[in-house]
């Protein structure tokens, strides 16, 4: 099933393993699974990419478990929040996410009783088409929780009505020291693949295939025998496992696609269009086939508490979770001077306020890293910063010319191409910051996906409430979103009833 | 800039670079030691062999050869077994005519007498030549002669009175050997080895060998380091001496102070008691013809008489072939003793085989000083020789041979041998003689020879 | 929320600072000039001290003088590294005033004019040691070895001694060429001590090998077709010995090893190392040995801008091109 090939990006020789950080994770330890039950969950309306959810709930409500408390608005680009956690409505206000989002926040304190709604229970012989299906994933909430935030139901629509062939599922955690996603595969391994299975079906695609990375040994064999397990229950699918370099940014579409497809997606095109292939994290899987199978919607998901302060802890935590609940959860000892970085060591953003910062979605790992001071000198022209950069760009000439004022050159050659994703700044012996450079200047000509890799440095320069379907670079996906999104009824996830159908047909 | 930690692990890495690289260097440079000599040791058989055929050549280090800057190099030929055979001298003289003649010379290690000439290729404008047929005729008339030389030539007859007679008469040729009879308090029994040419000495040896045959000669182990002694070690002073003894050709002129020293030979500091008086015993074996093959008969006969064997049999030979053994228990065999039973002398083995054979015991017929009441006495043996002259000159197959004056700032008291410069070859002859000469005057300040 | 001392991402970097990487190279000079010590003696170990404090001297004083930087904050190691690689290709007997020479050179004229560390175009060690190889042919001949070798003496740094002509190596035997045991320059002979330096960088990762191992090869296989148009004679031995004897490798580790000047791209990188190697082999019957070796790195070094702007213009018309097909 695995062939020998190694997919990667990258074509240099000798140091194109700078950016893999398994080989130099000293402190992820062990992979570690908890479980939280924070005092007080603080639920942003807007986790995801698109229109924030109106409230549904007033303050003194009580919640519980699995209750919907965010509703999208009509015929908007949305899609519903769900509380983790049982209790009182305490407060409805606006609050400002790290990266830059204003948006309506419900914090519920918890009461500990877990009492959960009914509906929340194991679906019986369930058969659905694959319009229902995608309906409950678009009602159980489920977004990219790989960082880009795009409801799923709305992608999965999308790949339907593009005729993919082949349904990717994105193993590939190559962010440093975090290790989420490949918890998800290691303690659900079933889950994932299922969810992977239902959904490829859903779209109508005929090939579900596994990226991992080639260094991850037990995922790849968890994956291999859930796969052997189910592969008698989707004769129509072919499952394939592709083996990738464990290399920073892998994850990202664009480089899978050149990875996989040898094909170098232009901006704005899509894997749908140019790959008929479509991508999704296996986190999201996991969240799929919970939402499909026992009917619950997407309220807790599995976070990385990590960095070189950090034990390396895996956490299930509920969706809204503030991050100082989670680190003393997971018994960090928090230097005071320590860095609380809210996404990954390279492309997330510092927080300064943990209280009140929650967990989203589309959260997967919080880093904890120490105040290293990065050295400055001049730049020594070494190159290895466009050594390194992903989208082959030569970083240093670049900044060269945005710094000379130059930003037409510096359009030519690929500033706008930027996806920034650290490693350039990460690599530079000089400690040159070139990944804000370069990024936020990209940024300026293209509206970036909220949330996701290149978010941080260019949120700054935008407005929060920018964020519509019709300012972002990449539109015709979006437009596309927006045409399929239906008016769906207006109700909680208890409220979905679930006729039983035959299975959907390819 | 960089982390106390980093810094450490950085310093660490960097020393155990150093320590590699060290490792690996000195590693290497054993390794491919070897090969280099090798190299260099072909190189110098390749230039040398025909001077002189050692087994391995080792290129002299010396402040004394800063003042010579017509030599370019001095190199000691060593045998197989590591003793040293003569000097290879390469250098390049001027000609009368003031061009350069390069050329290797070789000498003797012991008696420094010329053992092979060669010219180096002939190189540059300037370049004194001289043919084959000459550098034949030159070479037959100067091997084997002791270096410095000076020509015989019949241009200046009234320079004739300055021709000197030999020191020491009637010697015959031959090897004498004479060793001591007992061993010293380090049980070391010394030895002479003398080589008489043409009526002079040509060739002196003093050593001493161990009647602990485990233990090396004294010479030897004065080069190890196993025998120290102050001033310099004994292996060069012995050497000294020796050189000096054929400088001046008589033991006598040695100047023994009474407590067995002597101020005139520089660098010789040790007591040569032993050597002046080994060294007179070979002169009187000289002049009665007694060789070395008689004196080793006669040590026999000492053994045989007290013992009924001969040293094979008992085995004190060693691998020299030099009788190890001391005759201390049986002093009255060699001792002479005074009416007060005094010890006033030891007799020489020529003697005491002849007390033993019954022979009657002869001073050679050209001693005709000697004194017939000490006569036994080898001590009191003294040469005949001109007190009041110096220098040497050649045999006296010639009366009438001529002297050149002092000739490449040598004077003549010093020239050893004098030669005929090869016919039609006049100057070249002269030129190599230079060469040789020059020799001569660098192995002077490189012993630090100091010639009355 | 409060967000003025925020940092940006990333959070963390990688250890392999620019003094981290001019450390590395010391490093792994270390045993070139244990080597040189060991076999030069004190006047190599003075030759290296004095061209590494000059060179940091020169640069302080340039920078001092430009006030381009205060200082104080950085120390600028790559001047130790550069002085290092200039008196490591030095012949042993060099006066110090040929030493500064090539030092006052690649400082102010291939450094500082260019605006300091990392900003020169050509490689300072390189271009200092090949102005004075043109300057002063003579003074630069200095290879007493064996026994005319001595460990201790000192004259030769004041007063330049008698040109010899430079050793053949011909008939030196392969333990020789690997551990150095011959006449030649204080640090580019010994084959063993360049190689553990070279694995060193390698395993810090702290060189880029496209360049020396394309140079390296182009030699070794070129080497014996222009030793066939010169003495009709094909055999690879030659190309051993060149590689061994003359330098090259030392060259190739640390001069086209250098991140600074060399072409960073895979394909230039690779260009580079072959045009290197044949320049050197096509210069090599007419100018000396280490000019022959130098200038064309320098020529490189010119290009390394232009030819790394190429490959990666190249590369993305290809895919450009491609993408063009498929549609």
């Amino acid at each position: 099933m695995a062939d020998r090939r190694r997919y990667s990006f990258y074509r240099g020789l000798f140091t194109g393993d700078v950016l893999n950080f398994s080989k130099r994770s000293p402190f992820v330890k062990e992979i570690m699974f908890e479980r939280i039950y924070p005092s007080k969950i603080i639920l942003p309306m807007k986790m995801h990419y698109g229109v924030p959810a109106v409230p549904a709930v007033k303050v003194g409500d009580y919640v519980r478990v699995g209750q919907c408390v965010g509703v999208p608005e009509k015929g908007s680009f949305s899609v519903p929040v769900h509380s983790g956690v049982s209790g009182k409505v305490t407060d409805i206000s606006d609050i400002r996410l790290p990266n830059g989002i204003l948006t309506p926040a419900v914090t519920i304190k918890n009461d500990m009783k877990r009492t959960r709604l009914d509906s929340i229970r194991p679906r019986s012989g369930f058969k659905l088409s694959a319009s229902e299906a995608i309906g409950v994933i678009r009602d159980a909430g489920i977004c990219g929780m790989g960082g880009e935030g795009i409801p799923t139901a709305a992608k999965l629509r999308r790949a339907r009505t593009e005729v993919v062939k082949d349904f990717l599922v994105n193993c590939l955690q190559s962010e440093p020291y975090s290790t989420s996603d490949l918890v998800a595969i290691t303690e659900y391994p079933d889950y994932v693949v299922l969810g992977a299975s239902a959904c490829a079906r859903a779209v109508g695609a005929s090939r579900c295939v596994f990226l991992i990375s080639d260094s991850r040994k037990e995922q790849r064999r968890a994956l291999a025998n859930s796969i052997a397990r189910i592969k008698d229950d989707f004769r129509d699918l072919e499952f394939d496992i592709k083996l990738f370099r464990e290399r920073f940014p892998q994850g990202y579409y664009r480089l899978v696609a050149r990875a996989l497809y040898g094909k170098n997606l232009a901006l704005g095109e899509t894997l749908e269009t140019a790959c008929s292939a479509v991508l999704f994290n296996c986190s999201t899987m996991l969240a799929c086939w919970e939402a499909l199978s026992d009917n619950i919607p997407m309220m807790s998901r599995i976070v990385s508490v990590t960095g070189d302060a950090s034990g390396g802890h895996n956490i299930l935590v509920p969706v809204g979770t503030p991050v100082s609940e989670v680190l003393t959860n997971s018994q960090d000892i928090k230097n005071s001077s320590d860095r609380i970085v809210w996404g990954n060591c390279l492309t997330g953003i510092e927080i300064t306020d943990p209280e009140n910062t929650p967990i989203v979605k589309t959260t997967s790992v919080i880093s904890v890293v120490r105040r290293a001071e990065v050295p400055r000198t001049p730049c020594i022209h070494c190159g290895l910063c466009s050594e390194c950069c992903p989208m082959n760009l030569s970083p240093n000439t670049i900044f060269e010319m945005l710094n000379q004022g130059l930003s037409q050159k510096a359009a030519e050659e690929g500033a706008r191409e930027c996806i920034a994703c650290g490693s350039c700044s990460y690599v530079c012996p000089a400690g040159i910051n070139l990944t804000t450079a370069i990024a936020s200047f990209a940024g300026e000509g293209r509206i970036i996906e909220t949330n996701s890799l290149l978010d941080n440095s260019s949120a700054e320069d935008r407005p929060a409430e920018d964020i519509t379907p019709s300012y972002v670079g990449e539109a015709s996906l979006l437009e596309d979103y927006a045409k399929d999104e239906e008016d769906k009824s207006k109700s909680s996830p208890d409220a979905i009833t679930l006729p039983f159908e035959k299975d959907k047909e390819v | 800039m960089m982390t106390h930690a980093q810094l450490k692990q950085f310093i660490a890495e960097a020393v155990i670079l150093l320590i590699l690289g060290a490792v690996l260097v000195i590693g290497g440079y054993f390794i491919s030691q070897d090969n280099a000599n090798k190299r260099v040791q072909n190189e110098y058989h390749a230039r040398f062999d025909i001077v002189l055929d050692s087994y391995s050549y080792e290129k002299v280090k010396s402040k004394a050869l800063s003042n010579f800057p017509e030599i370019k190099g001095v190199y000691i030929g060593y045998n197989a077994s590591g003793s040293p055979e003569g000097y290879v001298v390469d250098l390049s003289v001027k000609s009368p005519d003031n061009r350069d003649l390069s050329m290797l010379v070789a000498l003797d290690y012991e008696s420094t007498r010329i053992v092979g000439l060669s010219l180096n290729p002939v190189t540059g404008d300037n370049a004194y030549t001289i043919s084959e047929d000459e550098m034949n005729q030159i070479k037959d008339r100067l091997i084997g002669r002791q270096i410095p030389m000076a020509f015989i030539t019949d241009k200046n007859p009234d320079e004739d009175e300055n021709a000197e007679k030999i020191t020491v008469g009637g010697l015959k040729d031959g090897v004498y050997y004479a060793q001591r009879l007992f061993d010293d308090r380090n049980k070391y029994i010394d030895y002479v080895e003398m080589e008489v040419e043409n009526g002079v000495i040509i060739k002196v040896k003093w050593d001493a060998f161990c009647t602990d045959t485990t233990n090396q000669d004294r010479s030897e182990a004065s080069l190890r380091g196993a025998y120290e002694i102050s001033g310099l070690d004994w292996a060069t002073q012995s050497y000294n001496l020796c050189h000096a003894l054929l400088e001046c050709q008589d033991p006598d002129r040695l100047a023994m102070k009474s407590d067995g020293t002597t101020d005139i030979v520089a660098g010789v500091t040790c007591d040569i008691r032993p050597f002046i008086e080994l060294s007179k015993e070979c002169i009187s074996n000289s002049r009665a013809g007694y060789s070395k093959t008689d004196y080793m008969r006669g040590l026999n006969m000492m053994l045989f008489h007290l013992y009924q064997d001969n040293a094979e049999g008992l085995e004190y030979l060693n691998k020299d072939g030099h009788i190890v053994f001391s005759f201390e228990e049986t002093p009255e065999l060699y001792t002479i003793y005074d009416d007060n039973e005094a010890v006033i002398g030891y007799m020489g083995v020529r003697q005491i085989e002849s007390i033993i054979t019954g022979k009657p015991y002869t001073e050679s017929e050209y001693d005709n000083r000697q004194n017939d009441k000490n006569g036994d006495v080898q001590i009191a043996n003294t040469g005949d020789y001109d007190a009041g002259e110096d220098g040497l000159i050649t045999s006296g197959n010639s009366d009438d041979q001529i002297l050149t004056d002092s000739i490449d700032d040598l004077p003549m008291s010093e020239i050893a041998s004098l030669v005929e410069p090869a016919p039609n070859a006049y100057d070249q002859t002269r030129t190599v003689i230079k060469a040789c000469n020059t020799c001569y005057k660098f192995l002077k300040e490189y012993l630090k020879w100091k010639v009355t | 929320m409060i967000r003025d001392s925020r940092q940006l991402a990333p959070f963390i970097h990688t250890e392999k600072s620019a003094p981290y990487i001019y450390l590395t190279f010391l490093a792994a000079l270390v045993p070139c000039v244990v080597y040189g010590i060991f076999y030069y003696g004190i006047r190599a170990a003075i030759l290296i001290l004095f061209c590494m404090a000059s060179f940091v001297l020169i640069d302080n004083l340039c920078v001092r003088v430009t006030g381009r930087r205060s200082g104080g904050d950085y120390f600028d190691l790559s001047s130790l590294v550069e002085g290092l690689l200039i008196a490591l290709m030095l012949p042993p007997d060099t006066t110090l005033v040929i030493a500064l020479t090539a030092v006052l050179f690649a400082s102010i004229v291939t450094k500082q004019i260019f605006g300091g560390a990392g900003s020169n175009i050509i490689n300072p060690a390189c271009a200092g040691r090949l102005f004075i190889e043109l300057v002063w042919p003579s003074g630069l001949q200095g290879f007493s070895y064996g026994e005319t070798n001595s460990k201790f003496s000192l004259i030769s740094l004041v007063v330049q001694q008698q040109p010899e002509v430079s050793p053949s190596y011909e008939h030196l035997s392969l333990a020789e060429l690997l551990s150095g045991n011959y006449p030649g320059l204080i640090g580019t002979t010994c084959f063993i001590c360049i190689l553990v330096g070279a694995i060193f960088l390698t395993l810090k990762g702290t060189i880029r090998l496209y360049s020396p191992i394309s140079y390296l090869v182009t030699i070794s296989v070129l080497y014996p077709v222009t030793m066939l148009i010169e003495t009709r004679s094909f055999s690879f031995d030659g190309s051993l010995i060149y590689l061994l004897s003359s330098g090259a490798f030392f060259v190739a580790v640390f001069i086209m090893g250098d991140l600074t000047t060399m072409p960073s791209r895979f394909a230039s990188g690779v260009f580079a190392g072959v045009v290197c190697g044949i320049l050197t082999l096509v210069t090599k019957p007419f100018v000396s040995p280490m000019v022959s070796l130098l200038a064309p790195v320098l020529a490189v070094n010119f290009l390394s801008f232009v030819l790394d702007f190429f490959s990666k213009t190249l590369s993305r018309r290809k895919i450009h091109s491609r993408e063009v097909d498929v549609s």
